[in-house]
C-alpha cells in the first residue's frame, strides 16, 4: 500500500511539475518580449518621434562626414532642440568638501558611513550641475546619473601637492540639456554633411580642492561653448553644442580637462562629390 | 490553457495527498515529532529500530556530517540525539529567552585560561539547522542595505518610492544543543564556531555535571544559553583571531585541499614544496595559540559533526535520572557576544527590526528623507 502511494506520488506530481515549469517558462518569455517593447517606446523611436515632431519632414538627405547615410536620429541634436537626448550630453565634474554636505549641529561619521552619507546627499552637487547649464548654454537640464568617489592620497606614488585632496569626494554628473539659443537654419540643399567639431581645451590644474574655483572654471568654459557655437552658426548657420565635459583626472584630482563638441550641418559640396 | 491549469492544480493536490499519506506510515521512532507549534524536526531522516548512529553519518573530505538523529562524541563516532538528552526536541524561534548578558570579544589576543582541574572539550560546530529567535548583524551590513534603498531611489520612476530592503543574509542564530555529563571533574568548553555565522550553543548540564567555564571561537557572533549564572565566558571572533594571527583553520580541510591542487598538478615542484610549508605553518600557527590558550592541542582533541544540532561532552548515560533534562530556550539565561546590532523574539520583529535600522540609518545619512534628498535619476520614463 505505501509502495503504491509513493509510486501514485510520483506519477502525478512529475507531469505536475513538468507541465508548471513549461507554464513558467512561457509566461517568462511573455514578459521578456513585453519588456523589450517597452524599451523600444522609450528608447530611440521616442527620438525619432521627437525629430519629426520638431523638425517636421526632413526634406534632406544626411550623411556623416566620411559620406556614410546617417538617421535623421543620429543629428538629433541639431533635430530635437526641445528634447532630451544622448546626442546632447553634458559630464561635469567637482570636488566638494564632505564637511560643505552637513547641516548645522551634525558631526562627520568616520569610514565607510562617510562615504554613504556623501553619497546620500550629494544629489544637490549634481542639481548644481544643471544649474551651470541653463545659466550658460542651456533652456533646460536633467541630471541622468551622478557619482561620487572619495579622493585618497597616495604617500608613496602621489605628489606630495596631492596630500591637501585627501579626505574630500569627487563629483560627477552626467545630464542630458536642450539648447537655451535657437539651433539656427539648415543649408537649403539635397543633402547635408553632419559635422561634429571637437575643442579640447588647455588642461587646467588647480592648487587646492575649491569647488568655488572649479564652479567658476565650468562657468568660462561653457560660455566658451556657447560662444563657439554661436560663431559657428554665423558661419555655416546653425550649431549646437552636442557634448560637454569638465572632467578631473582620476590619478590626479588637480588637473581638470575641459573639453567640447559643436554639431552642425554644412552643405554637401557638390564638385567635392563629383571628384 | 484552462485545461492545463485545472490538471496542474488537481495533480498537485492528488500528488500531495499521496505524499502526506504515504509519508504518515513512515518509521519515526527516536525522532521527536511533539515540537512546539507543530514544527518540523531539523534532522528528520528516520531513524529505524535496527538502527545504528553510524548508519546516519557521511564521510565528506572534509567533516563527518550528520545526517540524522545524532550527536557528536568524544570517544564514539556518534551517539543517538535522544540517548544524550532523552527529552531532547529541536529548538523553536518562537521561544522568548528570560534574561540575555552582553559580553565585549576578547581583543587582546588572549583567552581566560581553563580553571585548574578543569578537562577541556574542543568541540567544532558547523551549520548547525536549529533556529533561535536571535539576530546579530553589523554596521556594514546596514549600510550595504543603505546603499541598496538609495540605488533603488534613484534609479526609481518619479513618484514611485522603492521598498526598504531586508536583510540580505541570515543573521538568524542557529542553535547547537551541548549535553554536559561529565561529573568526575569540572568541564571547559570550547566551542568552535566553524561556519561564518552565528551560532547560540543551549548547554544541558546531567546532575552533578559542571562546566567552569566556556570558551567561545570563531564565526561573528557567538550565544550560550542556559549554563548556571556567574559561569565564565569568554568569546572571540573571526575577525579578531585573524587579527591576532590565529586564523581558526581545520587540518584535515587544508591537508584535503592541499593535497586535491598537488593532485590535479595545479602545484609541482617549489610551488608544491612552498604550499606545504605555508599550510603546516597555518595549522602550527594556530595551535600553538591554541596550546597556549587551553593547553591541548587543537586537531587532536577537536570532536564534532557538521550539520549536526547536539554535541555530548562526558559519557553517554545509562540511567535516564543521570541524563540531563532538556532545557529550553524559553526564559533561559543567554551570555551572548554580538554585532553592532543584536535583536530578540518577544522583543523585536524579524525583518521588521532590521529594515527599522535601515530606515534609521539611511535617514540620518541622507539628513531628512531619503525620498527627497536622494533624487531619482531620469531615464527612460524622461529622456
Amino acid at each position: 500500500m505505501r509502495g503504491f502511494g509513493a509510486l501514485g506520488a510520483v506519477i502525478f506530481l512529475v507531469p505536475a511539475m513538468v507541465i508548471g515549469a513549461m507554464q513558467m517558462q512561457m509566461m517568462f518569455k511573455m514578459n521578456k518580449s513585453m519588456g523589450e517593447a517597452f524599451s523600444a517606446e522609450t528608447g530611440p523611436d521616442r527620438i525619432e518621434t521627437a525629430v519629426a515632431e520638431e523638425s517636421g519632414e526632413i526634406a534632406f538627405r544626411i550623411v556623416g562626414s566620411r559620406g556614410q547615410d546617417l538617421e535623421p536620429k543620429q543629428a538629433a541634436a541639431l533635430l530635437a532642440p526641445a528634447t532630451f537626448t544622448r546626442e546632447r550630453l553634458a559630464q561635469l565634474s567637482t570636488i566638494i568638501d564632505p564637511m560643505s554636505l552637513l547641516q548645522p549641529g551634525e558631526t562627520m561619521p568616520e569610514g565607510e558611513m562617510r562615504d554613504v552619507l556623501v553619497e546620500a546627499r550629494i544629489a544637490k552637487v549634481a542639481d548644481a550641475a544643471c544649474e551651470h547649464l541653463v545659466g550658460t548654454i542651456a533652456g533646460n537640464c536633467g541630471v541622468i546619473r551622478y557619482s561620487t568617489r572619495m579622493i585618497s592620497h597616495d604617500a608613496e606614488q602621489d605628489p606630495p601637492e596631492l596630500a591637501g585632496f585627501d579626505g574630500y569626494y569627487r563629483v560627477e554628473t552626467m545630464a542630458v540639456f536642450t539648447p537655451k539659443d535657437s539651433v539656427g537654419s539648415f543649408p537649403q540643399t539635397d543633402t547635408v554633411v553632419y559635422q561634429e567639431r571637437e575643442f579640447n581645451l588647455e588642461a587646467w590644474t588647480i592648487p587646492a580642492p575649491s569647488r568655488a574655483t572649479i564652479a567658476a572654471r565650468t562657468q568660462e568654459v561653457l560660455l566658451a561653448a556657447g560662444h563657439a557655437c554661436d560663431e559657428m552658426r554665423a558661419v555655416h548657420g546653425n550649431c549646437a553644442v552636442s557634448d560637454i565635459q569638465f572632467r578631473i583626472s582620476r590619478h590626479d584630482s588637480r588637473k581638470i580637462h575641459p573639453q567640447f563638441t559643436l554639431a552642425y550641418f554644412s552643405p554637401m559640396q557638390t564638385s567635392a562629390r563629383a571628384e | 490553457m484552462e485545461t492545463k491549469g485545472l490538471f496542474l492544480i488537481g495533480a498537485v493536490l492528488v500528488g500531495g495527498y499521496l505524499a502526506i499519506t504515504t509519508l504518515k506510515d513512515v518509521d519515526l521512532a527516536g525522532v521527536v515529532v511533539d515540537a512546539p507549534g507543530g514544527l518540523k524536526v531539523a534532522n528528520n531522516t528516520p531513524r529505524k529500530a535496527d538502527s545504528v548512529p553510524e548508519d546516519f553519518l557521511k564521510e565528506t573530505p572534509y567533516w563527518v556530517n550528520a545526517e540524522g538523529p545524532v550527536a557528536a562524541h568524544e570517544t564514539r563516532p556518534a551517539v543517538f540525539v535522544t540517548d544524550a538528552i532523552p527529552g531532547w526536541r529541536p529548538a523553536d524561534k518562537r521561544e522568548v529567552v528570560g534574561t540575555i548578558q552582553l559580553i565585549n570579544p576578547s581583543r587582546n589576543c588572549s583567552m581566560p585560561a581553563p580553571v585548574v582541574g578543569a578537562r577541556v572539550a574542543n568541540l567544532f560546530v558547523r551549520h548547525p539547522r536549529q533556529e533561535a529567535g536571535l539576530w546579530s548583524f553589523a554596521e556594514a551590513e546596514v549600510l550595504k542595505s543603505v546603499r541598496k534603498w538609495y540605488d533603488g531611489i534613484r534609479n526609481s520612476e518619479a513618484g514611485k518610492s522603492p521598498r526598504l530592503p531586508g536583510p540580505t543574509a541570515s543573521h538568524e542564530f542557529k542553535v547547537h544543543d551541548v549535553a554536559v555529563t561529565e561529573t568526575d571533574r569540572p568541564v571547559h568548553l570550547v566551542l568552535r564556531n566553524a561556519a561564518a555565522g552565528n551560532v547560540l550553543y543551549n548547554i544541558h548540564l546531567a546532575p552533578g555535571a559542571r562546566v567552569a567555564g566556556v570558551s567561545m571561537l570563531g564565526g561573528e557572533a557567538n550565544a550560550v544559553a542556559n549554563l548556571p549564572r556567574g559561569t565564565p565566558v569568554a568569546a572571540m571572533d573571526d575577525a579578531t583571531l585573524r587579527a591576532c594571527g590565529a586564523t581558526q583553520v581545520f587540518a584535515r580541510s587544508v591537508n584535503f585541499v592541499l593535497e586535491a591542487e598537488i593532485k590535479a598538478d595545479k602545484l609541482t615542484g617549489e610551488r608544491e614544496e612552498k604550499a606545504r610549508a605555508e599550510a603546516a605553518a597555518k595549522i602550527a600557527g594556530f595551535n600553538d595559540w591554541f596550546e597556549a590558550q587551553f593547553g591541548i592541542n587543537a586537531d587532536e582533541t577537536l570532536f564534532g559533526l557538521a550539520f549536526g544540532n547536539v554535541s555530548l561532552v562526558g559519557p553517554m548515560p545509562t540511567d535516564p535520572d543521570q541524563a540531563p533534562a532538556y532545557a529550553p530556550l524559553a526564559d533561559a539565561y543567554v551570555v551572548a557576544q554580538t554585532e553592532r546590532f543584536f535583536k530578540v523574539a518577544g522583543l523585536h520583529e524579524w525583518p521588521k527590526a532590521y529594515m527599522a535600522e535601515v530606515q534609521q540609518a539611511g535617514t540620518m545619512l541622507a539628513g531628512g528623507d531619503p525620498l527627497t534628498v536622494v533624487k531619482p535619476e531620469f531615464y527612460t520614463t524622461e529622456w
